[in-house]
């Protein structure tokens, strides 16, 4: 990715993301005139929020996908596809629906280990340089589970309301979410996205196999194991606040690579941006949309990379044997 | 075969020497009707949910009576002469039923005061209490009478914005209190919306209030402390689950308040 092409990039997401603190401006313009201090509550205690952790979820999306994609060397893995996002969902539900920790940290906690659990999981099972359709079983096996848990721990609820409660947060939305969520889940994210950028190089040279990369005095399975923590402290922390949003951590890498040689290291910041800028896109879709009520971003997300999921699958049909 | 395996189960249970006689309610909103027009040593069962103080209103009430979890089995074990449901049953829980010697009622899911006050009526007919069923009906009636005759702009709330709809039960009852429930796209409503157009009161359901889960969060978000700019009367959120005659007494209450 060239200089110009990054700035570019920085630019965009600036402007969707000043966007998205804007608009709609009407109402927010009107109250500024005549209750400014409500305005401001407003611009700061709701939509700052919600367009920062429309930014930090999809560039975590983004990021750890390509890491996720890189460290599989298979483009149909990435955080919802291999049950990441799952598990990060079941340990939110188990931590606040049973364990009663239902703060904005309790909440990434439970997040962080679940998604922990299924990534871990997920290499047990699919091993660390799978097949297209060995990962994908080892995802869709791992996402049933997942599911199934999470519908057992609502099932054993005190709330008989609690499965309505959870399948509105787990569709994802970054409404009315408070400047405390946010907080928390940029600490996680945060520190995610510092782990993935010292992996860079070296999931570009894992890229070339193992052997190489440890004769270069890389250790691949701790960057194994790096790339794991990352993933799973960053995608926990942000569907603990967010709810699981699918399709951003396959498209956002997928993308990237293409822009960066197919160099699957190099992709991470690029899927990052992207990934950002996909979420930014898909929630002023959702805000802006004139249907007469908010849509779950979630289903915007599934509907733009839906199709392109069924394409990577398509082209992968002829190269493995199920 | 599992099919099979119930009936037997059941036949053997209809078998069974013990008493007979009696209504067990498989659902809270009709375990609701129950302990309301059925007498007291009438009811052999109610849905487990009645028992938990969080959701209904009645629960010492429910309490005196065996919990079921709302199966044709559960309810069999009792023997009772009535089965009173809501919503669907197909023609094999009626034949289940038959089959203890019990009679199936299926109430429909009600959509207006009219709907309540025949639900009440029925269950009064099939247990034999039509002068209980009646003064609820009467009580009804002079909520109706007495009804405010302007309405003040509101909302009903609950978490996470949940809200009702102008033409749902939940609004004809608030109608009673003398409360116009506002309309909202999709019945749930945003903290920005509240903010920069607050109705003139807030009717905050109270529903599990001490019980985190991510709604209840969103009340206790810092933006909804500007929501108390509008006035605000909490409720009793579990008379809202069935909106039935117990939210009369709340109903009452809310006028009261209002008038204050």
């Amino acid at each position: 990715m060239t200089r110009g092409a990054a700035l570019a990039a920085v630019g965009a997401l600036a402007l969707l993301f000043a966007l998205s603190l804007l608009l709609p401006a009407g109402d927010l313009l009107a109250l500024a005139r005549t209750d400014a201090p409500l305005a401001a509550t407003i611009l700061f205690e709701l939509r700052l929020p919600r367009a920062a952790l429309a930014l930090i979820y999809g560039a975590t999306l983004g990021a750890s996908g390509a890491a996720v994609q890189a460290l599989f060397a298979n483009p149909l893995a990435s955080p919802d596809i291999t049950g990441t996002s799952s598990g990060a969902a079941l340990g939110a539900v188990v931590a606040a629906y049973l364990l009663g920790a239902t703060g904005p940290f309790g909440f990434t906690v439970g997040g962080t280990v679940g998604a922990g659990a299924a990534l871990a999981l997920l290499l047990a099972l699919a091993g660390p340089r799978a097949e297209a359709a060995t990962l994908l079983l080892a995802g869709v096996a791992i996402s049933a589970l997942a599911g199934a848990a999470t519908a057992l721990a609502l099932a054993l609820a005190p709330s008989p309301f609690a499965f309505y409660d959870a399948f509105q947060w787990l569709m994802g939305s970054f409404v009315d979410r408070s400047l405390p969520q946010l907080a928390v889940a940029a600490c996680g994210a945060g520190v995610a996205l510092a782990l993935l950028a010292t992996q860079v190089a070296r999931l570009d040279r894992l890229a070339l196999g193992e052997e190489v990369a440890q004769s270069i005095g890389d250790d691949p399975a701790r960057t194994r194991a790096v790339v794991i923590a990352a993933t799973a402290l960053g995608v926990g922390a942000c569907v603990a606040v967010c709810g699981a949003v699918g399709f951003v951590g396959l498209v956002a890498p997928v993308i990237a690579r293409a822009w960066t040689g197919q160099h699957p290291g190099r992709a991470v910041w690029p899927a990052a941006a992207l990934g950002a800028a996909l979420m930014l896109g898909a929630d002023l879709l959702v805000r802006l949309a004139p249907l007469g009520r908010a849509l779950p971003v979630g289903v915007v997300t599934a509907l733009i990379g839906a199709p392109l999921f069924v394409r990577l699958v398509v082209k992968s049909r002829g190269r493995v044997a199920l | 075969m599992a099919a099979f395996a119930f009936a037997s189960a059941i036949s053997l249970l209809a078998a069974a020497p013990g008493a007979t006689g009696g209504v067990v309610s498989l659902n809270l909103c009709t375990d609701e009707l129950v302990l309301l027009v059925a007498r007291p040593d009438q009811v052999r069962g109610v849905s487990y949910l009645s028992h938990l103080p969080e959701e209904l209103a009645l629960w010492r009430q429910a309490r005196r009576y065996p919990a079921n979890d709302g199966s044709m089995l559960a309810a069999a074990a009792r023997r009772p002469a009535l089965v009173v449901t809501m919503g669907s049953a197909g023609r094999d829980q009626a034949r289940l039923a038959a089959a203890v010697g019990a009679r199936l009622l299926v109430l429909p899911y009600p959509a207006s005061l009219a709907d309540i006050a025949a639900s009440v009526r029925r269950v009064g007919r099939a247990t034999g209490n039509v002068g209980r069923a009646e003064a609820i009906v009467a009580s009804m009636r002079s909520a109706v009478r007495n009804a405010p005759g302007g309405a003040v702009d509101a909302m009903w709330l609950d978490g996470a914005g949940r809200t009702l709809s102008p033409s749902s039960l939940g609004a004809a009852w608030l109608r009673l209190a003398g409360l116009a429930q506002r309309s909202v796209a999709g019945d749930q409503v945003t903290l920005e919306a509240m903010l920069t157009r607050p109705p003139t009161v807030v009717v905050q359901s109270r529903y599990r209030a001490g019980q985190m889960s991510s709604a209840t969060g969103w009340l206790r978000h810092p933006a909804a402390r500007r929501v108390a700019r509008a006035r605000t009367l909490p409720t009793d959120g579990r008379r809202w689950t069935c909106a039935g005659p117990t939210l009369l007494p709340e109903i009452l209450r809310l006028r009261r308040a209002l008038a204050r």
